[in-house]
């Protein structure tokens, strides 16, 4: 059905190759995943195939992708587009109505089907994909989980024989990713769809026994057949180092000082809904909590209460000994360093270097210290290289590599991250971890030279990605509804989870079906697994 | 502001009759001199908002509006001196220029205030499309009110993401806009280019503008309240028509 033969790629403008020699047959029916570290040429190799590559953007190409039996660089992207389906990380950008069924019926409508025939097709697809009950909603009511299930349910009512989708639980909360995945392999099996999925996080997919292809610097170092657990993956873990570095177990400890976070019965109202209700919370030095739940259920409504960006409709908030206001945020900002969800957003300067020390300057923390410690950090988060070049240059990854930094070096005492693993691939993920780690033990290196005394820190995460909350965090707090409806210490969280159902956020390495409460506990580490 | 869900016949109205009774409407109140036209289009105005479900003040910038169209009253009193004296130095003419202008403003705002929040936008351009409208056209009124709020979400976004590595939007108003200028803009602009890019790989890899007509499977129905309502917009046309001819 997709055939690579020796493909190469070579963007406009960049250094590398973002593809190399790519040698790869993908059959009818098949079910696969390809995975890679950030900026390994997954996205590129997506693009590729769905004939959006060549013609679209200027670089050399070398070698043939052909799209059953068609060359991909010949053949119109409308033509291509009735074999190929391809499904964005962001559906919110994927929509071009306003309602779920016209939606679904776009593509029909633009090869002139008749209405019974459009009809019909769009509730096959809804069907398919279990979203009957949508038909008639507005697409902006929707959930994250169902308007990514919209997005697919578009593409497959045009009866493509293969669907590829690039990251789709990017903004997925753990069930609905699990969900998103059997639904996919379910469609695969019934259908003999084709479905090919780029995707980091594997914890959801291995169990669905897909074939796996890895990509490391824009060449496949792996291709096997039913990849059913990391475990029996070594020969792929090895080569693509997509494997899990030695993160040990966190060492932070909750200090007896006066707390960062105080939350006294806080209610935020957005729209006349209450997002956030019935709140109280206390977070002490030295603490890094995992802020867990399903998507929409108030966690970065909690962040923006934290940083006084969400009106409050009662209830008292106060943040390094601050009240918290939304007129005295800039002012806080000195205290506090926020990441949020969207890379693109916190991008304000003209050059990487600039970006990473624009809030030490526009605070006045501005030193020599602060300066060797940004041109550390950036070099350890292999940017050292594109110190000069515009932040808006820079893929996904090494942007949220970038924020992360940013928010860091004006030596905050709290941070406040959503999704900051977003796109990253573990050995960027176990850096990010050290910076954070540093702000919390206050042994960044631009303020172990500064006069004051370090003052340990504390940390709020928003994260989907359960394998580092295992690794790093000391304690967790599930947000559901607009409450908090669990706040226990690592790893006892993981027992709770189970026995609350939320199995999906439990690692599968803490999973042992079938077991009770007391059964949860890490499985023995493989040694491909460390 | 965007339609909402309450059903009442107005809603249920084909949206060309309203956007027909809307033009008409508009060029009228502007085409006669009479102060008792507009003053009679805003009082139509306000039970057709009743029929619809609406409370008026709920409606946002309502007040605002109120609030100019007695000023633009109060001004004309004040400075119009033709005319008999009513009350004081209050004038006949500058009562009726008052009550014109006030009327003018507000028949306006009212009557596409209704048509906005009694009309689905895709259905507006579903409707246009039949009409004859190419269908590139009709897209770019539906893209344009599918990215509008995605585009305000993520400037809120920009905005707040700056505020809190230290950029001083709390600050006062000349210092504000000068970093709104200098820092928001950018970002904005790329944002909206990004997002533009994607939503026209999405079209394209559907099938968008791959032929010269597409069908459509939702359909805009008329029925007997549009057809009254058009034969009643067409005879207060010829009526208008008559009126002025006899001038």
């Amino acid at each position: 059905m997709i055939h690579f033969d020796g493909f190469s790629w070579q963007f406009a403008g960049a250094a590398a190759w973002a593809l190399r020699d790519v040698s790869l047959n993908i059959d009818r029916g098949e079910f696969v995943v390809i995975a890679g570290p950030s900026g390994s040429g997954k996205t590129t190799l997506a693009l590729a195939m769905c004939g959006l590559l060549m013609g679209r953007y200027e670089g050399r190409v070398d070698g043939s992708v052909r799209v059953d039996g068609r060359d991909a660089a010949e053949t119109p992207t409308h033509q291509i587009a009735q074999t190929i389906g391809l499904v964005q990380q962001n559906p919110e950008t994927h929509f071009a109505t306003l309602r779920v069924s016209d939606e679904i019926a776009f593509a029909l409508e633009n090869r002139c089907l008749t209405r019974d025939d459009i009809v019909l097709a769009v509730r096959n697809a809804m069907r398919m994909l279990s979203i009957d009950h949508l038909h008639d909603r507005d697409l902006a009511s929707l959930s994250g989980g169902e308007k990514q299930r919209v997005a697919v349910a578009s593409i497959v009512a045009g009866s493509p024989a293969v669907l590829v989708l690039d990251e789709p639980t990017a903004s997925l909360d753990p069930r609905a990713s699990r969900d998103l995945f059997r639904v996919l392999a379910d469609l695969c099996r019934r259908t003999e769809l084709t479905v090919v999925i780029i995707e980091h996080k594997l914890d959801h997919l291995l169990p669905l026994e897909p074939r796996l292809v890895a990509l490391q610097d824009g060449r496949v170092v792996c291709d096997q057949a039913n990849a059913s657990s990391a475990a029996s993956l070594p020969a792929f873990l090895a080569a693509s180092e997509i494997r899990r570095p030695d993160i040990p177990q966190s060492p932070l400890s909750p200090r007896p000082d006066p707390p960062l976070v105080e939350v006294s019965d806080l209610a935020v109202e957005l729209d006349s809904r209450l997002v956030l209700h019935d709140l109280s919370l206390r977070v002490q030095p030295g603490e890094m909590l995992a802020v867990l739940g399903p998507t929409g259920g108030g966690k970065t409504t909690l962040l923006y209460s934290l940083m006084g960006l969400a009106e409050r409709a009662h209830g008292t908030v106060r943040v390094c000994g601050m009240e918290v206001s939304p007129r005295a945020v800039s002012r806080l900002a000195r205290h506090v360093g926020f990441v949020f969800q969207n890379a693109d957003h916190q991008l304000v300067a003209d050059t990487v270097q600039r970006e990473a020390l624009f809030a030490p300057r526009r605070l006045g923390v501005m030193n020599d210290a602060v300066q060797a410690e940004a041109d550390r950090l950036l070099e350890r988060a292999g940017l050292g290289q594109q110190r000069e070049d515009h932040p808006f240059r820079l893929s996904w990854g090494q942007k949220r590599r970038l924020n992360v930094i940013s928010a860091v070096l004006h030596r905050p005492r709290l941070l406040l991250l959503d999704e900051p693993f977003a796109g990253q691939d573990w050995e960027h993920a176990a850096f990010l971890l050290e910076a954070v780690r540093a702000v919390l033990c206050g042994t960044l290196a631009s303020a172990s030279t500064s006069a004051e005394t370090p003052s340990p820190g504390a940390c709020l995460m928003v994260t989907h990605d359960m394998r580092v909350v295992a690794r790093a965090c000391t304690r967790v707090l599930f947000v559901e509804n607009g409450r908090i409806t669990l706040d226990a210490p690592l790893p006892e969280v993981f027992e709770r989870l189970l026995s609350m159902r939320h199995d999906a956020y439990v690692p599968s390495e803490y999973r042992q079906h079938g077991a009770g409460p007391g059964a949860v506990k890490p499985q023995a580490r493989t040694g491909a697994d460390t | 502001m965007k339609a909402t869900s309450i059903p009442s016949w107005i809603h249920r109205l084909h949206p060309l009759v309203k956007l027909a009774w809307l033009l008409w409407a508009t060029v009228a109140v502007f085409a006669f001199d009479s102060p008792v036209l507009p003053v009679a289009v805003v009082g139509s105005a306000l039970v057709l908002f009743r029929l619809a479900g609406f409370a008026l003040w709920r409606v946002p910038g309502m007040r605002l509006c109120l609030t100019v169209g007695a000023m633009l009253l109060l001004a004309q009193v004040a400075v119009v001196r033709q005319g008999e004296p009513v009350l004081g130095p209050v004038t006949d003419a500058g009562l009726i220029a008052g009550v014109r202008a006030a009327g003018r403003l507000l028949a306006v705002i009212l009557l596409s205030t209704l048509f906005v929040t009694t009309t689905e936008p895709f259905n507006l351009a579903y409707a246009m499309m039949k009409a004859g409208l190419p269908y590139r056209w009709g897209f770019a009124l539906v893209t344009a009110m599918r990215l509008a709020p995605i585009f305000r979400l993520e400037a809120h976004h920009v905005y707040r993401a700056q505020l809190v590595r230290g950029v001083a939007y709390d600050a006062r108003i000349p210092r504000r806009l000068w970093l709104v200028l200098r820092h928001l803009y950018f970002p904005l602009v790329v944002s909206a280019l990004r997002t533009a890019h994607s939503l026209s790989l999405s079209m394209e890899g559907r099938g968008f503008g791959l032929q010269p007509k597409r069908t459509c499977m939702h359909e805009v129905r008329t029925g007997s309240a549009d057809r009254f309502a058009a034969v009643l917009l067409v005879l207060s046309l010829a009526t208008a028509v008559s009126l002025w001819l006899s001038d």
